[in-house]
């Protein structure tokens, strides 16, 4: 993946199997249930639970995978490690970091689902 | 059990190797019958290298001569081992089934 | 229940495949995103995929609809992919399946920890399209093995229980046959006044071919015989008794007026050829004239009866004769022989002396005659067991291996000497 830009599409199509329809059926659900993720992550962060975080941080980079966003990705795979090691201080930094870049994700795909794909 | 087919000029002789038992009745059966469909007047079982007998080969014996009767043909045994010879007699096959001890002889007696 | 199985939604199938033979493909997946994607991707590829959230969805799913593939996620919570493949292989219904497990990362110590606790193959998320079509196309044509192994195994299992089953059952019609034939020997103990009777029977098989009878022809004669079919085996014994009942006494009686033995003879040999296989029997037959002990016999074939007397030495009650069937045409000759009270007739098939030593050396007559002459003094039966007995010690075997039958008569009746009941 690229690591510097917020959706590497390329490498989503492709990973859709060059199914442009798929992919944007799986970013509406995407927007949808990363949402409750990052929110499951953050609760979890601020009552202390190691398994709960580490839980929501896991599944939210499994979907943030199918979508191909690099640099979200590296976000949300640094607070799965965080989470498992039980650091909530340093996590909490980058659990921000999480959402922010989540934020832009959403921007991206729904301008994405509405526009289409660029030709 | 093995049987070889040797033609002489007046009949068939078959040279059994092994024991003439149930278990080969279907050997020996098959070189009888292919013997048979030559329109052989004269088969001759050489049992030289036959060295036992059961009840269910002295049978196979006695309906191959019997079978052969009807057809006005003649079956003789030839060289049976001693042992053997003790089974058949005991049988009575002497009085049914010619018993030779040289090949020659029993060529000959179809002969007259 | 939370599964849902995506429908094809009419996209061109890679793989152009009768509906019914579609393979069916389980994921187990908890994150939503990654199942739709994948589950999407397996329905392109052509296959019918079933969807569960988690494992205990997934273990239900996959007993009901017995999937061709289970491709699961490694980490879900409550259960993960690895002990979703333990509690697979534990379930007698699913342990054979096919178990993809995906993974994030391929890391080598996480291929070895799935496949100690149940994987069969991996299968990274990030798969290319062709990695994704290779490692399911294996996962199924194994699964499609282990499936016909199955199937074969299970058939052969059912024809086994069949066979042993009926194996059960011809093991009990031929003990019905043996019981039956048993039941036309002739009782223990005296068949008249005057004499007395033992016998011993040991067939090689359940059901025998050595049979003999002594019974009463009439108020002043007792007739006897002892058979043998050659061959061995069920036809042989159903042979035999085809000519018993032919000796019963009533039947000769009616047909031919006595129990003559060479008249009986020349009828049984008329009636009883050779068969096509060459099989024909043996027999002896006597008759006992009570009031005088005359007793008349003749055999066919037959070498097995002996005369034991109290004073002179025991002699065999046979000529060289053709079994029946042998000459069509064939006439019998009776001999005749006084007996006296004391005097022992044993009637006897080869098998009880035709018995070998583990040396092969054959017990034989002259042993078995020694026998009943040592056994003079002790009872009938008790001879008869000596001679069973001495035969077994021979053969250091319990077991015949042919029928082995010794029949004994002996008279009793009036002082030594006279025979006059």
């Amino acid at each position: 993946m690229d690591k510097t830009a917020v959706l590497d599409l390329p490498e989503a199509l492709s990973r859709a199997d060059g199914d442009q329809d798929l992919f944007l059926t799986l970013a509406r659900l995407f927007v949808q249930e990363s949402s409750k993720e990052a929110a499951a992550a953050r609760a979890a962060l601020g009552r202390q639970d190691r398994a709960g975080l580490t839980a929501a941080a896991h599944k939210l980079k499994g979907s943030v995978m199918v979508m191909c966003a690099p640099r979200l990705f590296e976000s949300t795979k640094r607070l799965e490690e965080l989470g498992r090691q039980g650091e909530f201080a340093e996590a909490s930094p980058v659990c921000a970091d999480v959402e922010t870049r989540l934020a832009e994700v959403h921007a991206a795909l729904r301008e994405l689902i509405a526009g289409g794909f660029p030709s | 059990m093995q049987i070889k087919e040797r033609t002489a000029t007046q009949g068939i002789i078959l040279d059994v190797e092994g024991d003439l038992t149930y278990a080969n009745q279907g050997v020996f059966k098959a070189a009888v019958e292919k013997a048979k469909q030559t329109g052989c007047r004269h088969l001759i079982v050489n049992l030289e290298q036959v060295r036992f007998v059961d009840s269910a080969g002295l049978g196979l014996l006695v309906l191959v001569s019997q079978s052969f009767k009807q057809l006005q043909a003649q079956v003789s045994i030839l060289k049976p081992q001693s042992y053997v010879r003790e089974i058949m007699s005991l049988a009575n096959i002497p009085k049914l089934i010619p018993i030779f001890e040289r090949e020659e002889d029993a060529l000959m007696a179809r002969a007259a | 229940m939370n599964s849902n199985a995506m429908q094809p939604t009419g996209q061109a199938a890679d793989l152009s495949v009768q509906p019914a033979l579609v393979a069916t493909i389980l994921l187990v997946e908890d994150e939503p995103v990654t199942r739709a994607s994948m589950a999407a991707r397996l329905t392109r590829l052509g296959y019918r995929v079933l969807e569960a959230e988690n494992g205990r969805v997934g273990l239900d799913v996959a007993r009901r609809e017995r999937p061709d593939l289970l491709v699961v996620d490694w980490m879900m919570p409550e259960m993960d992919g690895p002990t979703f493949c333990e509690a697979v292989r534990r379930d007698p219904l699913l342990k054979s399946s096919q178990l993809l497990l995906m993974t994030a990362h391929d890391q080598p110590a996480q291929i070895a920890e799935g496949l100690v606790r149940g994987a069969d193959d991996f299968l990274s998320k990030s798969a290319s399209k062709q990695e994704i079509t290779a490692r399911v196309l294996a996962g199924l044509r194994t699964s499609r093995l282990v499936r016909e192994l199955e199937t074969t195994g299970d058939e052969l299992k059912s024809s086994m229980l069949l066979l042993e089953k009926k194996q059960a059952e011809t093991e009990a019609d031929l003990q019905t046959a043996a019981t039956f034939v048993q039941s036309l020997l002739p009782p223990q103990g005296s068949p008249v006044h005057g004499i007395a009777l033992a016998w011993e029977y040991q067939p090689s098989l359940t059901l025998g071919g050595d049979l003999f009878g002594v019974m009463a022809i009439d108020e002043d004669h007792l007739g006897l015989y002892i058979l043998d079919a050659s061959g061995h085996g069920v036809a042989a014994a159903l042979r035999s008794a085809s000519l018993m009942t032919f000796l019963r006494g009533e039947n000769i009686l009616q047909l031919l007026g006595s129990y003559d033995p060479e008249k009986v003879l020349f009828e049984a040999n008329r009636r009883f050829p050779l068969s096509a296989d060459g099989d024909y029997f043996t027999l002896w037959v006597g008759q006992l004239h009570l009031p005088t002990g005359s007793l008349t016999y003749a055999s066919a074939g037959h070498p097995g009866a002996l005369l034991s007397s109290a004073q002179s030495p025991s002699r065999w009650l046979t000529r060289s004769s053709f079994p029946l069937g042998f000459d069509p045409s064939a006439r019998f000759t009776n001999d005749r022989l006084g007996l006296k009270s004391a005097d022992r007739l044993f009637l006897f098939s080869d098998g009880i002396y035709e018995v070998p030593s583990p040396s092969g050396e054959l017990w034989g007559r002259d042993r078995f005659q020694g026998v009943i002459d040592a056994e003079k003094q002790t009872s009938l039966s008790a001879t008869i067991a000596a001679c069973f007995s001495k035969a077994r010690g021979w053969q250091q075997a319990h077991h015949f291996p042919d029928d082995a039958a010794v029949v004994g008569i002996e008279l009793t009746g009036g002082p030594k000497g006279t025979f006059n009941g």
